[in-house]
């Protein structure tokens, strides 16, 4: 089987997660992406976050203790591996006019340039769009700073908590009552990250039709503010502000609909109650006698209306369930519920996600073999893989400058010595 | 710029689109017709369930007044097949033959169940590449589960770390407006997108199984890798990431009750604020004394005192007064924590084309829309049309495309 983007060359100047998220989706869709690092300024993930245990550490963890692994060397960061499976790895010194020369030539064979650094810092080392243009005219360029390259808030310190406060997707989570409480984890970094592999494939698709290359401007904000939805319109249609709504949906009117505590530390249940015959399943399941047939709650008007007395009502019954066995409960019922899961969870009890192989193993040459996330798609006839083409997990720091030098830019073994020696690469 | 005034054009220019099913296949239909393809937004007689969610037009529920509908369906044809006929089966057939791509959310083995399934579609058009969106893929043991936006949140990870901590009984809080559909929506495009670069060289399609389950699993970033590397869950902490440990909160409230995001961690975040809060009057002359008293930028005291006279100077002054601007040009990590429609009069969206004005001639009435998530040189977005009423293109898509010899 083969992948659908073999035969696309990818130059990956990014950092981070917003920025080596999407070339990671390409690498997984079969894309060669040839991921650059200086060890002046590495990667900050490859210290940021979880450290992959190595040596003593990563058999304890193996026997199930929990500790923070110790950081010995530049190639055990967590969220690193992730971001960066499938890909080549090399060094390069873009301060060296020879490893600007040697990036150069790397384009000239290449389909794609991304970096998301910020908006002047490529084009003030002489490697712009127009400079990378005139070596391959069938460049695809792509920036991705966090407030885009075009725009007055160009120059601003973007990060993920700042594109999603100032979007409106931070006051999309909250309490009536309380500060907005937001995402639990950078969203916008890993979303955006869709983007600029959207961004590239549209690119791709377009130069592998008419031949030529384009550039291309990223944000994280702007697709932050596409994934808004109604509340744009709701503003202007209806002048209603958007407001914090707990877990409720306006937009269905599901009620009952909420997290509900269950048994033990921090469990929580989500449910779902669209319709009178789901509410009569919840009733049976959750044995709520009375409520039946309770004024209160009689129909979806009336369970809407008197939402907090229900969810009251519910929260007593549910503390004293187990969260997934009411879970399993309910879903035979015909009732939607998922319990809130951790990491743990979905790593070691969730029987659909062993099903799907969402978690599968991936080897780095140094800290071996450890899980990393699947594409969440998979297809009937071509292949997929967190791996990609290379089969394996992240590369260690400079893992592949004999083939991309060698092999790629037919620099002999004495050239790439020399340059080593002289820190180009 | 008005939608007519817009570039025509788009990288998926001459790409034809069936999309069929419910809401969770209309965020990735969107993205398509967004990028130039020419969607067909198929219905029953009665209308997408999806023109029955709320809000809706001067909350006046009807099946031409969904906003929800509106703003899922931009840029789309709208066509009426009566799937539960053995006529509008047989159109679908034949649609199907002329496309190149089908977004399919009906369910797990709906569409096979009509003989309408990828096997037989693609026995006629080897190209055609076909999305599948279900809550839990196409099979497996949860395959008929029922799904929610909330739930997917819950069972994906997302509301274990998004909400109040666990020490406040408060629990989880997930963020609204259809962020789970989204995710598939957003990562079926890309298969799809691969699909077809791939398509150009192979001439064939593909079948891609996309389920929300593993969308909104494959979103998290942190969790995953402290209980893979450490053994360790992440803490739930309003209006921060979850992490292993509490992090300070960054949330101050203005005089209005509104709130500024500040984050400071390094000595010279205090340097800077210092400047800031002097520039801004903010200090009386016990401040002053205060901060002389501990000058070193490093020390927590100093840094406990200088957030404490922040905090006091955000708490006097208005939202709109945009005090994060300034903070920003002084290069602190600062943002408003605005509401989406703050964003309508916010000139930076404007000079990048990120808000562009849809008429809505239905209504008599033209509207803002988020319609532009990247720049590009190229083959720019192609802001498109209102979303259509029902069946108003069954003429050209009935008509015109089954009749072309493609």
């Amino acid at each position: 089987m083969t992948f659908p983007l073999e035969g696309v060359r990818i130059v990956d100047l990014t950092w981070i997660i917003g920025g080596a998220g999407g070339p990671r989706l390409l690498a997984a869709l079969g894309a060669q992406d040839i991921r650059i690092e200086w060890r002046d300024s590495p990667d900050t993930l490859r210290f940021l976050g979880a450290t992959i245990p190595v040596g003593e550490d990563a058999d304890r963890i193996a026997r199930g203790e929990s500790l923070v692994p110790e950081r010995v060397g530049t190639n055990q960061g967590g969220a690193y591996s992730e971001m960066n499976a499938g890909k080549l790895g090399i060094s390069l010194n873009l301060k060296h006019e020879e490893g600007r020369d040697l990036l150069r030539r790397l384009v000239a064979i290449s389909d794609v340039v991304v970096e998301n650094f910020t908006a002047s810092k490529l084009a003030s080392l002489g490697l712009g769009y127009d400079e990378l243009r005139a070596v391959n005219p069938r460049i695809i360029y792509v920036q991705q700073p966090g407030f885009g390259v075009k725009g007055e808030y160009t120059d601003f310190v973007s990060t993920a908590p700042v594109a999603e406060a100032i979007t409106g997707l931070t006051y999309l989570a909250g309490q009536p009552g309380s500060p907005p409480t937001g995402w639990g984890y950078p969203f916008i970094d890993i979303s955006a990250s869709y983007y600029c592999a959207m961004a590239i494939l549209g690119a791709v698709y377009h130069q592998r039709r008419t031949g030529e290359g384009q550039y291309i401007d990223c944000s994280l904000a702007d697709p932050a503010l596409y994934m808004t939805g109604t509340a744009l319109l709701d503003f202007q249609a209806n002048g209603r502000p958007t407001a914090l709504a707990g877990n409720r949906d306006p937009s269905t009117g599901a009620a009952p609909q909420g997290v509900y505590p269950c048994l033990g530390d921090d469990r929580w249940l989500a449910i779902t109650v669209l319709d009178d015959d789901q509410w009569r399943s919840l009733a049976t399941v959750l044995d709520l006698g009375p409520l039946v047939g309770d004024a209160r709650f009689a129909t979806a008007g009336d369970r809407r209306a008197n939402a907090d007395a229900l969810d009251a009502e519910l929260a007593e019954r549910t503390r004293r369930r187990e969260a997934e066995a009411l879970m399993v409960e309910l879903q035979a019922a015909g009732v939607a519920a998922g319990v809130c899961q951790t990491a743990r969870d979905r790593l070691e009890a969730d029987p659909q996600l062993a099903h799907d192989g969402a978690f599968v193993p991936a080897t780095n040459s140094e800290v071996g073999t450890w899980p990393v996330r699947a594409m969440p798609f998979s297809f009937a006839r071509q292949q997929v893989s967190p791996g990609g083409t290379l089969g394996r997990g992240f590369p260690c720091y400079g893992e592949d400058n004999d083939f991309v030098y060698g092999e790629l830019l037919g620099l002999s073994a004495e050239q790439r010595d020399d340059l080593r020696a002289r820190d180009v690469i | 710029m008005t939608a007519s005034e817009a570039a025509p054009g788009g990288f998926l220019a001459g790409v034809r689109v069936l999309e069929i099913g419910d809401e969770k296949g209309e965020f990735c239909g969107k993205l398509l017709a967004g990028a130039g393809a020419d969607v067909a937004r198929i219905e029953p007689p009665g209308g997408s369930p999806s023109r029955r969610l709320g809000p809706h037009y001067h909350d006046i529920e009807d099946l031409e007044r969904s906003l929800h509908f509106w703003h899922y369906n931009t840029g789309k044809l709208g066509v009426v097949v009566d799937l539960a006929t053995d006529g509008g089966r047989e159109q679908l057939r034949r649609l199907a033959a002329k496309v190149d791509v089908v977004v399919d959310s009906t369910g797990p083995g709906t569409l096979a169940g009509m003989g309408l399934g990828y096997d037989a579609l693609a026995a006629a058009n080897p190209g055609l590449v076909m999305a599948s969106i279900t809550p839990f893929g196409i099979d497996g043991p949860y395959r008929d589960w029922h799904g929610s936006d909330l739930v997917h949140l819950a069972l994906g990870g997302v509301l274990s770390q998004s909400g109040f901590g666990a020490e406040t009984g408060l629990g989880p809080v997930a963020p609204r407006m259809w962020q789970a559909a989204q995710m598939c929506g957003n990562l079926t495009f890309v298969a799809i997108l691969a699909c077809l670069v791939g398509r150009l060289e192979t001439g064939r399609g593909d079948f891609i199984d996309a389920s929300i389950h593993r969308a909104v699993n494959f979103n998290t970033i942190e969790d995953v890798p402290y209980w893979l590397f450490h053994r360790q869950d992440v803490i739930r902490q309003a209006g921060r990431y979850a992490a292993p440990r509490l992090l300070p909160d960054p949330r101050l409230t203005t005089a209005d009750g509104r709130h500024v995001l500040a984050y400071h961690y390094l000595p010279r975040h205090y340097t800077i604020l210092r400047t800031l809060l002097r520039e801004h009057g903010a200090l009386t002359d016990e401040d002053e004394a205060a901060l002389a008293a501990h000058p070193d930028d490093e020390s927590p005291e100093a840094q406990d005192l200088i957030e404490g006279l922040v905090a006091r100077w955000v708490a006097e002054v208005p939202f709109d007064v945009d005090l994060w601007r300034d903070a920003q040009r002084a290069r602190l990590n600062w943002a408003p924590v605005r509401r989406p429609e703050d964003n309508l009069d916010d000139s930076h969206w404007k000079v990048r084309g990120t808000l562009v004005e849809i008429d809505h001639e239905d209504v008599g009435e033209v509207f803002v829309y988020c319609d532009q998530p990247w720049l590009a040189s190229g083959a720019p977005w192609r802001t498109g049309r209102r979303a259509p009423r029902l069946g108003e293109h069954d003429d050209l898509v009935l008509g015109g495309w089954l009749e072309e010899g493609r």
